[in-house]
């Protein structure tokens, strides 16, 4: 299963949620993690990937797009992470491999060779491994649209595809997820051009509220009118979430504000909540998106 | 000395193909002949499909040395469910200094002359070594290509019927007078193999074809233990194994058979890796292993439809 992290805005979480994603899918299947934010590649800092951290010198997904390598180097997140707490915290984890991007590579523009590179690179890994997360660049990327573009190739009719849009919960960001996906030049747009199925495309989108404020817990450092206006911004939200078909139906999940992820994009381990440096409950948060995304019940038509 | 590699996976389809569809899935270049062996199972070979190439050769410890030839890459199908790629060059040291005329190098396929006079051993090192350079001979993506080819084509329904790692292995086998002929197998990690064969000169043609051999069931192996891994993890996560397992019997288990393909003066081969490292025996208690797990849930479905 090919899994797409997409968001219309930088700074969203995107690539820290689906790392965590993956890091929890991991503890059961085998999973690759495809770092596509080929502008500015991360993700290796936040599985604390020291020689990966702002993308690897040679051979990274970014070379095998532009100059014709045939196999990207592929990084073993559990042999190759600084965190002693994620090495053999499950014997019986599934492989997670990461394949990072190149430093200092950039966007480039989708020609049919590289088209076909990338129907390749996907086929490849989905005969390999149960779940393929890529992390796309932020906006209408030209990684977005190289996504959309190869999923609709007739050899790739046999491989399930899910498109995860991540936003954060405020006006700015709902209206922005909306637009991504519902609007010109948007995922569904794009994708009808490219030869997808509109409808069965729109059924294989789901949302990630990141960062919901929780409201129902008790705040003492906050006063009655504070607390009055933040239910009433959070409920005008929701209506503005239904009006955008971004409501309830079209959600995969909800992650909670978390202090630490805050301060540093990081993988949120058992061990971070032991010693009560993270909050369960976005461990918990991170658990049930993994669970929900390869749950088919979950993604059954509208 | 001859150098290759084989790249080894499953074919993306379901079930295993019937003969024919094998065949046509192999039709690479019109006018070309698939050759297809069904005895004692079948094993498919695509048309050679020939590359020139003017390239540095990858030495180690770096020495300065040129390849012009041809590189011979072919794909196989094995009991129509395995699928794999195979690159193959005979090195040939010359003394010449400059490229001759292309008709030179395309009548002898499968041959690249060695220029720069390297030491033969710094070259079999040197083809060992993972990593891409620009501008070296590289069998690895010759053999991925070629994967990638038959991967995409119409006969397949994109629908691997079980989710497996590809190997790579890489091998050179050293022609020597009189020798007895000699295996070494190193797993360098979970997919890649390096081998080194020494054969007399009169079976360094075979040693191709018992790579191959060797590279299927070494991936039949690694596959089987990868499958049994899953399933001990899904038994301790309380999901249910049996449908993984049920796959694994149907498309790998009867493949099994070493040696069955290759010449028989290198046959012997076989026997000094069945002692060690021991594949047949490991193999035999895996399939044994699943097929009790089968039993067991039969079991227990029978007797909660009787208590039922």
């Amino acid at each position: 299963m090919l899994v797409f992290a997409s968001s219309d805005k930088g700074g969203t979480g995107r690539s820290v949620t689906s790392c965590n994603i993956a890091f929890h899918l991991a503890q059961r299947l085998d999973v690759a993690y495809l770092d596509f934010d080929f502008g500015s590649p991360t993700s290796g800092a936040i599985f604390e990937i020291p020689r990966a951290e702002r993308g690897v010198e040679r051979e990274g997904l970014h070379t095998y797009f532009t100059d014709g390598i045939t196999d990207p180097r592929r990084l073993d997140v559990w042999r190759q992470t600084t965190r002693q707490d994620l090495r053999g915290s499950n014997v019986r984890a599934g492989r997670l491999a990461f394949f990072p991007g190149d430093k200092g590579g950039a966007e480039f523009g989708t020609t049919r060779e590289i088209q076909q590179r990338c129907v390749e690179l996907f086929t490849r890994l989905d005969s390999e491994f149960d779940v393929v997360v890529v992390d796309l660049s932020a906006g209408r990327s030209a990684a977005l649209t190289m996504a959309l573009m190869a999923t609709a190739q007739p050899s790739m009719r046999g491989v399930t595809a899910r498109w995860l849009v991540f936003h954060r919960w405020t006006h700015q960001h709902i209206v922005a997820a909306n637009g991504l996906v519902y609007g010109d030049r948007g995922l569904l747009a794009v994708g009808k051009s490219a030869g997808h199925d509109q409808d069965t495309l729109l059924d294989a989108i789901r949302f990630v509220r990141v960062a919901v404020p929780n409201l129902r817990e008790h705040n003492p450092g906050q006063t009655a009118a504070q607390a009055t206006w933040l239910h009433a911004c959070d409920e005008e939200l929701r209506k503005l979430a239904v009006d955008n078909r971004l409501g309830r139906s079209r959600i995969l999940g909800t992650t909670p504000v978390e202090p630490v992820l805050q301060w540093r994009e990081q993988i949120i381990a058992e061990s971070d909540v032991s010693a009560k440096i993270a909050n369960a409950g976005t461990v918990k948060s991170f658990r049930e998106l993994s669970v929900r995304l390869t749950d088919d019940a979950v993604w059954e038509g509208m | 000395m001859i150098i290759g590699e084989v790249r080894t996976g499953l074919l993306r389809n379901s079930l295993p193909l019937p003969r024919q569809a094998v065949v046509d899935l192999l039709s690479l270049r019109p006018g070309r002949q698939v050759v297809a062996t069904d005895r004692p199972i079948n094993r498919t070979v695509s048309p050679d499909s020939i590359v020139g190439v003017d390239c540095t050769l990858a030495t180690e410890p770096q020495a300065k040395a040129r390849g012009i030839g041809t590189v011979v890459t072919h794909a196989v199908v094995v009991g129509g469910a395995v699928l794999q790629s195979s690159s193959r060059t005979r090195l040939e040291w010359v003394d010449y200094r400059e490229r001759k005329a292309w008709t030179h190098y395309t009548h002898r396929r499968g041959v690249v002359d060695v220029l720069g006079n390297p030491p033969p051993v710094q070259v079999v090192n040197g083809s060992k070594r993972s990593s891409h350079q620009r501008d070296t001979l590289d069998l690895g993506a010759m053999c991925q290509r070629m994967l990638m080819l038959v991967q995409g084509r119409p006969q397949l329904d994109y629908k691997p019927g079980l989710r497996t790692q590809p190997t790579q292995l890489r091998w050179n086998a050293t022609a020597r007078k009189g020798a007895r002929p000699a295996v070494h197998l190193h797993i360098d990690d979970e997919s890649r193999r390096t081998v080194d064969v020494v054969v007399p000169p009169e079976l360094l043609g075979e040693a191709s074809r018992f790579c191959e051999d060797l590279a299927l069931h070494d991936w039949l192996y690694t596959a089987l233990g990868n499958v049994v891994e899953q399933a001990e993890r899904d038994m301790a996560a309380g999901t249910d194994p049996m449908k993984l397992l049920g796959s694994a019997l149907t498309l790998l288990v009867r493949l099994w058979m070493p040696g069955a393909h290759v010449d028989s003066a290198l046959r012997p081969l076989w026997a000094d890796l069945e002692d060690v490292p021991g594949f047949s025996q490991s193999w035999h208690r895996n399939v044994a292993w699943i097929r009790d797990q089968i039993s067991m849930s039969t079991l227990t479905a029978w007797q909660d439809a009787r208590t039922f």
